[in-house]
């Protein structure tokens, strides 16, 4: 369980994770669920992203439930705006 | 009736009194630099966020865009700008970017005799072109298929090994392939013409979100954390002094009015900086702020303010003797 407070960068996260306010620099989430927090660069490989902040990182085969997408990339490299999130497309 | 090639100066904004700060160089140094060359001069500002901190008032003659459909943020302005602009040419002139020397720009502008010319990058990144100040040609971009400035990640499945394409660089490689040429102005030469403040927007932007997840205290520990930000805070710092010189408000302030409180205050800052150990990292950080420095001193010189920049390194010995220190 990663917390509100916490600060991460450059770390792996696993399909155990649940992130509830943490903030993440340049990692890769491969499965989990992230809750809140902010996600800014890195790979988001799978798993859910239902609240939190999104900022240009890569979002490759996860699900998005919710939060904000700020910017970012599709599975194929393609730069989406703020507010165009995965489910909007 | 004569007709003069008409260059639209635009920008993406997202805070006012930056934008009071780069519309006062725009309007006195650079829209006349480049009538001077025969151009006709449109300056737009796109409000990215706080419509209402940019009044008619503050930016008379602008024309403003708002976000919105097809321009939801800044990285979708650039594309919106090129498509909708009436113009031959378009400045692109970062928010945090300021010409020293206005007449410098323009006179690269004599370039476009060449018809194989689609740009003009004033200020590089990575020796390479860059979107800071590329002064284009609206035929050569609007030929390519849109969206042509659009950012781009090469690679995805070899992350973090692929290759991260900015603004502009999908526009140039297409560019080159056509047989076009971007000139591209060397960073020595940049260095010398021109001040960016670089990062310095997007700091405060992105405090927004963090102070919105995990408050004051989180942002203060990823400003200790993250190095990537104490470059642009600092920056911000020097912004203030000279916004503070020039209009006697606070800058990158808070809901409650405090200076900085927006960005990172100059105790914040010294916090962060006396954790740094490494004493090479120090001294990175030395150069680089004594570059700002310098930077903010030729615009307070330009301006006949005067700025007294704080200390926020440890043991931090100035890199500008004649200025006096808070």
């Amino acid at each position: 369980m990663l917390e509100t407070g916490e600060v991460y960068r450059q770390q792996k996260f696993g399909p155990s994770t649940v992130n509830r306010g943490a903030i993440l620099f340049g990692c890769e989430w491969d499965g989990g669920r992230f809750e809140r927090g902010l996600f800014m660069g890195g790979m988001f490989r799978s798993g859910e992203f239902a609240g939190g902040f999104f900022y240009g990182g890569l979002f490759l085969n996860a699900t998005w439930l919710g939060g904000v997408w700020e910017g970012g990339f599709d599975r194929n490299g393609l730069f989406h705006a703020r507010s165009d999130s995965p489910d909007k497309r | 009736m004569s007709h003069h090639p008409r260059l639209v100066i635009g920008s993406p904004h997202r805070y006012g009194d930056l934008a009071r700060i780069w519309y006062r160089w725009v309007a006195r140094d650079v829209v006349p630099a480049f009538e001077a060359v025969g151009l006709e001069v449109e300056v737009h500002i796109f409000r990215d966020a706080n419509s209402e901190q940019f009044t008619t008032e503050l930016f008379p003659g602008v024309r403003f865009w708002d976000n919105g459909a097809g321009m939801r943020d800044h990285m979708e302005y650039y594309d919106a700008a090129l498509q909708s602009a009436d113009c031959d040419f378009l400045l692109f002139l970062d928010s945090d970017t300021f010409f020293f020397d206005a007449e410098w720009a323009a006179r690269h502008f004599a370039a476009f005799a060449d018809p194989k010319v689609a740009a003009v990058s004033l200020m590089p990144r990575n020796g390479r072109p860059a979107m800071f100040a590329l002064l284009c040609r609206t035929t050569s971009y609007r030929a390519l298929p849109p969206p042509a400035f659009a950012c781009r990640y090469e690679f995805p499945d070899i992350w973090p090994n692929g290759k991260e394409l900015e603004v502009g660089d999908c526009a140039a490689r297409e560019l080159a392939t056509r047989g076009q040429v971007i000139v591209n102005i060397s960073a020595e030469e940049a260095l010398r013409n021109i001040a960016n403040f670089r990062s310095s927007t997007a700091l405060r932007a992105t405090k927004e979100s963090i102070v919105h997840e995990m408050g004051e205290q989180g942002f203060e520990r990823c400003v200790v954390e993250h190095r990537a930000y104490t470059v642009p805070a600092f920056d911000n710092v020097l912004l203030g002094c000279l916004y503070q010189a020039l209009f006697a408000e606070p800058f990158a302030a808070s809901s409650a009015g405090v200076h900085l409180g927006g960005s990172v205050t100059v105790d914040v800052l010294r916090r962060a900086t006396r954790t740094i150990q490494d004493r090479e990292e120090l001294e990175r950080l030395r150069a680089r702020f004594g570059q700002s420095e310098r930077h903010i001193l030729r615009m307070a010189e330009r301006e006949r303010v005067q700025v007294s920049i704080p200390s926020v390194l440890p043991d931090f010995v100035g890199t500008a003797p004649l200025q006096k220190r808070a």
